[in-house]
C-alpha cells in the first residue's frame, strides 16, 4: 500500500454551521494502481484530494483521522517537510491548467523550478530533465517550445505541460482532479491515454477525481463512488459499472443519457431558414490593440476571427435539432445570432419566411437558455419579478395576473409555485435552470434555443433537465435547437444532429443514421474518442482530426 | 439555503468580530448624534453674537466663565466656546461631504452605466473627459474652480462633485461591463425588454456593491478636501464656518502658546475621518461576496 487513509474526517467551519465535507473516508491505493473517484459536485472528492497533500484553505480543517503515505502518517507533518513530499513524492494535476500554470514564466522556468525545489542538480541537467518530460507527454519540438509562455499552448497541451510537471519527479502518487472535464472529446482521450501510458510505465499510482463515470471506464483499475462525504462503493471497474450494488451508484449509472430514443418526424415545414450566414468577431481597432499587434510575433493569429463560415440550415418545426462541436466551432454563436442577441455580417435567417434582423428585434417567438443557471438569472430579482417581467411589458398579462401566470409556468417546468417569492441564490443549479426555462416560456416562444444547458449540472439533475425539454417538445410542439459540446446528450435528445467544425456544419442528419453510421472522418473521430461506460479497455489512439 | 433578507443584527455581529472596527464605529455613530443633535446641548450658538462676551475670549480648556460655563476646550478670540464651534464646524462639513458624495454618485452612476451600456463612441467620449478629470490632483480642480467662482457653500459643492464624480463613473463603468457579459443580460436582450429596463431594471442594481464602499471613502476624502480648501480661505464663508476654517482661524494664535484652539477641531477632524475610513475598510471586507457572509 503506498497509500493509506483511515477514518479521515475534513470539515469545514463556516459562520452558519460545520459543513461535513469529508466525513470517515477510507481509502487504499497501491503502487501502479489507478483508482477513479466518481462522485456528483459537492461529494467531498476534491477536498478528500485537498486533504492527501494538505492544502486545505481555511475554514478547512482535518479534524480526525490518519493517512499513511508508505507507512507514516502525514496529516502530523509541518508545512517544511510536507513541502518535501508535495511535489516530489505526491504531486497533483488540476482541472484548469489555465489557471494551474503561471501566465507570466515561461514553461522553462515552472518545470526547472518544480525540478530544483527537490533535486541538487545542476540548472543544465534540470533543463534537459523538462525537455525530457515534455517529450514523454507528446510534444513535439519540445527544446523549442519549452521557451514558451502557458497562453501560447492550446487546452490540451497546457495540460500536457501540468502533467509534464506532475511527472518530472517521478512521484509515486499522483493526485488528478477532473483533469480532462475543462477539455475536449478529441483532446480528452489523448489525455486519457497519455496518462495511463505513463503511471503504468513509471509504476505511479493515479487517483482520477471526476464527476464522470464514462470517463473511467477505459482508464481506470478501480472505482470508488463518493456521496455527502462518504465512499459508498468501491469496487473493479466492472463490479461497479455492470453490477452495482449500492442504490446511489445505479441511480448514477442509471443518468447516464444512453442511445437515442427520438425518432426523426416526417415534417418538412421549416420553421427557420439560415442562409449562407456569416459571422466575423472584428479584432479591436485601439491604439492599444495596435500597438500589441506591433510587438506580436504570431502575425497569423491577428486574421479576424471566423466564428461561423458561410452557413446553412434548416430547422423543421416541432423537431429537436442537436448542435454537436467542440469549443470555439462557432455553436453557441450561431445560437445567438437565430435569437437575435448577436449581430451577424452577412447571410439570412428567415423565421416563417420572415426575416430576422438584429437592429429590430421585436419578435419574441424565438427564445434562449443559457448554459450557467448561477449568472442567467439577476440575482436582485425575486423569481416572481424574473418571469412575469417579460410578459407585463409585452401586455400578455396585466400585473394582477402575474401570480396565476407564473405558477402556471413554474408548475410546468416542475417548480413548486410556493417558492416564487424566493431569489436565485435560494436555489440549486437545476433548479435555477427550470426556472431560466420558465422565464423564456412565459413569453409563448415557438423556437427554443438550448446553449449548453446541461453542462453545468450533475448527470442526475442533467437527466432530469432532458427529459423536461423532451417534455415540453412533445405537449407544446416547441421546436429546441439543442447546442452541446456532450455527444452522448445530444444523441439522447435529438432528432436530428448538426455536427459543427469550425464554423461549418460537416455533417447533418438524422440522429441514428450520424450516430451509428457517421460519414465525415470529423464526426467519426468524435465518436470514437467518446468515452463510454460499455466499453472497457479502449485504445485511445492518436485519432487526432487534423483538418482537411 | 441562505437566508433570505439582510438581517441587521446579524450584520452587526458579523461587523463586531473586529474589535478596533467596532470601536471605530461606535466612535462615528457618536460623532453622527453629536453632530445631529448638537444644537440642543452645546453651551451656546457660537454664531450667534448676543451669546458671546468678548470678556471669555483666549480662555484655555477647562476655565470658567463669568457665568459659572465650563469652557471644556476653551475659548478663541471672540470669546466662543470651543466645543459649540467644533460641533456646528462638524455638522456643516459632513453635511457638505455628504451632499457632494451624494451628488457626484448619482452623476457617476448615469454617466458610467450609460458609458458601459453603449459603448463606441458614446463611452470614449465619457470616459476621455473622465480620465482629464483625473489626471489632475483634484484639490487643483476644486482650487481652480473655487477661485473662479468665489467662496459660497453651494460653490464648495459644486467643486468637489467636479472632482470625484469621475472615480464614481470609472467604477461603475468597469462593474456595469463584467455585468453586460452575464447571461442574465444577454437573456433581458432575447425577452426584448426596452433599454431603460436592461440598464437600470437589471445592469444598474448589479453594479452598486462595490459604489457602497466607495462612496464612503470618498466622504472622508471630500471632508479633507472641504476642509483644506477652508483653510486655505477658498472654502466655505465665514457665516458658515466649518472645521476647516476654525482650525485656519486658531493657527496664528499656535506661535503664542494658545495651541488648543486649532489642536481640537484638528483632532475632531482626525477622529472623524479615521472613524469613515475603517468604516468603509471594513464595510470592504464584509462585502466582498467571496467571504460569503
Amino acid at each position: 500500500m503506498i497509500l493509506e487513509i483511515k477514518n479521515l474526517k475534513t470539515h469545514f467551519f463556516t459562520r452558519e454551521n460545520i459543513v461535513k465535507a469529508v466525513d470517515d473516508i477510507n481509502f487504499n491505493i497501491s503502487s501502479g494502481e489507478i483508482h477513479g473517484i466518481a462522485g456528483e459536485s459537492g461529494s467531498g472528492k476534491s477536498v478528500m484530494g485537498l486533504s492527501i497533500i494538505n492544502l486545505l484553505q481555511e475554514p478547512g480543517k482535518i479534524v480526525e483521522g490518519k493517512i499513511y503515505f508508505n507507512g507514516k502518517d502525514i496529516t502530523k507533518l509541518n508545512e517544511k517537510k510536507m513541502k518535501s513530499i508535495r511535489g516530489k513524492k505526491i504531486s497533483m494535476i488540476f482541472q484548469d491548467a489555465t489557471m494551474s500554470l503561471n501566465p507570466i514564466l515561461s514553461i522553462e522556468t515552472q518545470m526547472i523550478e518544480a525540478v530544483l525545489a527537490h533535486n541538487k542538480i545542476s540548472y543544465k541537467e534540470a533543463k534537459n530533465l523538462a525537455v525530457q518530460s515534455l517529450i514523454e507527454v507528446g510534444i513535439k519540438d519540445a527544446e523549442i517550445k519549452i521557451k514558451n509562455y502557458p497562453h501560447e499552448f492550446s487546452g490540451g497541451m497546457r495540460q500536457r505541460v501540468a502533467i509534464a510537471i506532475a511527472l518530472i519527479n517521478k512521484p509515486d502518487l499522483i493526485i488528478a482532479d477532473e483533469p480532462t472535464t475543462a477539455l475536449d472529446v478529441t483532446t480528452q482521450a489523448q489525455i486519457l491515454y497519455l496518462t495511463q501510458k505513463l503511471c503504468k510505465e513509471n509504476n505511479t499510482a493515479l487517483i482520477w477525481i471526476t464527476h464522470d463515470l464514462s470517463v473511467l471506464s477505459g482508464l481506470v483499475d478501480k472505482i470508488s463512488i463518493m456521496y455527502n462525504g462518504k465512499i459508498v462503493e468501491t469496487g473493479g471497474v466492472d463490479n461497479i459499472l455492470d453490477n452495482p450494488q449500492h442504490s446511489y451508484t445505479k441511480k448514477l449509472i442509471n443518468s447516464i443519457p444512453k442511445g437515442n430514443i427520438n425518432e426523426e418526424r416526417k415534417i418538412d415545414d421549416n420553421v427557420i431558414n439560415i442562409q449562407n450566414l456569416t459571422k466575423i468577431y472584428e479584432k479591436r481597432n485601439t491604439f492599444a490593440s495596435n500597438l500589441f499587434t506591433f510587438f506580436q510575433a504570431n502575425k497569423h493569429d491577428l486574421k479576424p476571427d471566423k466564428a461561423i463560415k458561410n452557413l446553412s440550415l434548416n430547422i423543421k418545426r416541432g423537431e429537436i435539432l442537436g448542435v454537436v462541436g467542440e469549443s470555439g466551432c462557432g455553436k453557441s454563436t450561431l445560437g445567438k445570432i437565430i435569437s437575435g442577441i448577436l449581430e451577424k455580417n452577412s447571410g439570412n435567417i428567415f423565421y416563417n419566411q420572415k426575416e430576422i434582423s438584429y437592429a429590430k428585434k421585436t419578435s419574441l417567438d424565438i427564445q434562449m437558455v443559457f448554459q450557467d443557471p448561477y449568472s442567467s438569472l439577476n440575482p436582485r430579482k425575486k423569481i416572481i419579478d424574473i418571469i412575469s417581467e417579460a410578459p407585463i411589458v409585452h401586455k400578455i398579462i396585466n400585473k394582477q395576473q402575474s401570480k396565476e401566470y407564473v405558477s402556471k409556468f413554474m408548475n410546468d417546468c416542475g417548480i413548486s409555485p410556493d417558492l416564487m417569492f424566493r431569489y436565485p441564490h435560494q436555489f440549486s443549479g437545476g433548479q435555477r435552470q427550470r426556472i431560466a426555462i420558465a422565464r423564456s416560456l412565459a413569453v409563448n416562444p415557438s423556437v427554443l434555443i438550448c446553449d449548453e444547458i446541461v453542462s453545468a449540472l450533475d448527470v442526475s439533475i442533467q437527466a432530469q433537465i432532458l427529459n423536461l425539454i423532451l417534455k415540453l417538445n412533445k405537449t407544446k410542439n416547441l421546436t429546441i435547437v439543442f447546442i452541446s459540446h456532450d455527444l452522448s446528450v445530444v444523441n439522447y435528445i435529438s432528432n436530428r444532429v448538426a455536427v459543427m467544425y469550425f464554423g461549418e456544419i460537416v455533417e447533418l442528419g438524422n440522429s441514428k443514421k450520424v450516430f451509428s453510421q457517421p460519414s465525415h472522418s470529423y464526426t467519426k473521430a468524435l465518436l470514437a474518442n467518446l468515452p463510454n461506460i460499455k466499453e472497457r479497455n479502449i485504445n485511445y489512439k492518436s485519432t487526432l482530426y487534423t483538418e482537411g | 439555503m441562505k437566508k433570505n433578507e439582510f438581517n441587521i443584527v446579524d450584520f452587526v455581529k458579523i461587523y463586531s468580530e473586529d474589535k478596533l472596527a467596532l470601536f471605530f464605529l461606535i466612535n462615528l455613530i457618536f460623532i453622527l448624534i453629536l453632530v445631529i443633535f448638537g444644537p440642543l446641548f452645546t453651551l451656546q450658538n457660537p454664531y450667534d453674537l448676543s451669546q458671546l462676551n468678548i470678556l471669555d475670549s483666549l480662555l484655555p480648556p477647562l476655565s470658567q466663565s463669568y457665568e459659572n460655563n465650563y469652557f471644556f476646550l476653551g475659548t478663541d478670540d471672540q470669546g466662543r466656546d470651543l466645543l459649540s464651534a467644533i460641533i456646528y464646524g462638524l455638522r456643516i462639513s459632513l453635511y457638505v461631504g455628504i451632499l457632494s458624495v451624494v451628488i457626484s454618485l448619482i452623476i457617476g452612476i448615469i454617466l458610467g452605466v450609460v458609458s458601459a451600456y453603449f459603448g463606441g463612441i458614446v463611452d470614449s467620449f465619457i470616459m476621455r473627459v473622465a480620465d482629464m478629470v483625473l489626471a489632475m490632483p483634484s484639490f487643483l480642480i476644486a482650487l481652480v474652480l473655487l477661485s473662479i467662482l468665489g467662496r459660497g457653500l453651494e460653490n464648495v459643492v459644486f467643486a468637489l462633485v467636479m472632482s470625484q464624480w469621475a472615480t464614481f463613473a470609472r467604477v461603475i463603468r468597469s462593474s456595469a461591463l463584467s455585468e453586460k457579459e452575464k447571461d442574465y443580460f444577454y437573456s433581458a436582450k432575447c425577452l426584448c425588454l426596452p433599454q431603460y429596463r436592461i440598464v437600470f431594471g437589471h445592469l444598474l442594481p448589479n453594479c452598486l456593491p462595490p459604489i457602497i464602499v466607495l462612496s464612503t471613502i470618498n466622504l472622508a476624502f471630500a471632508i479633507t478636501l472641504e476642509a483644506s480648501l477652508s483653510f486655505l480661505g477658498v472654502g466655505l464663508p465665514i457665516t458658515e464656518p466649518s472645521i476647516g476654517l476654525i482650525i485656519s482661524n486658531g493657527y496664528e494664535y499656535i506661535i503664542v502658546g494658545k495651541y488648543w484652539m486649532s489642536l481640537y477641531p484638528g483632532l475632531f477632524l482626525l477622529i472623524t475621518v479615521i472613524s469613515i475610513n475603517i468604516f468603509s475598510d471594513r464595510l470592504r471586507i464584509l462585502l466582498n461576496p467571496r467571504l460569503n457572509i
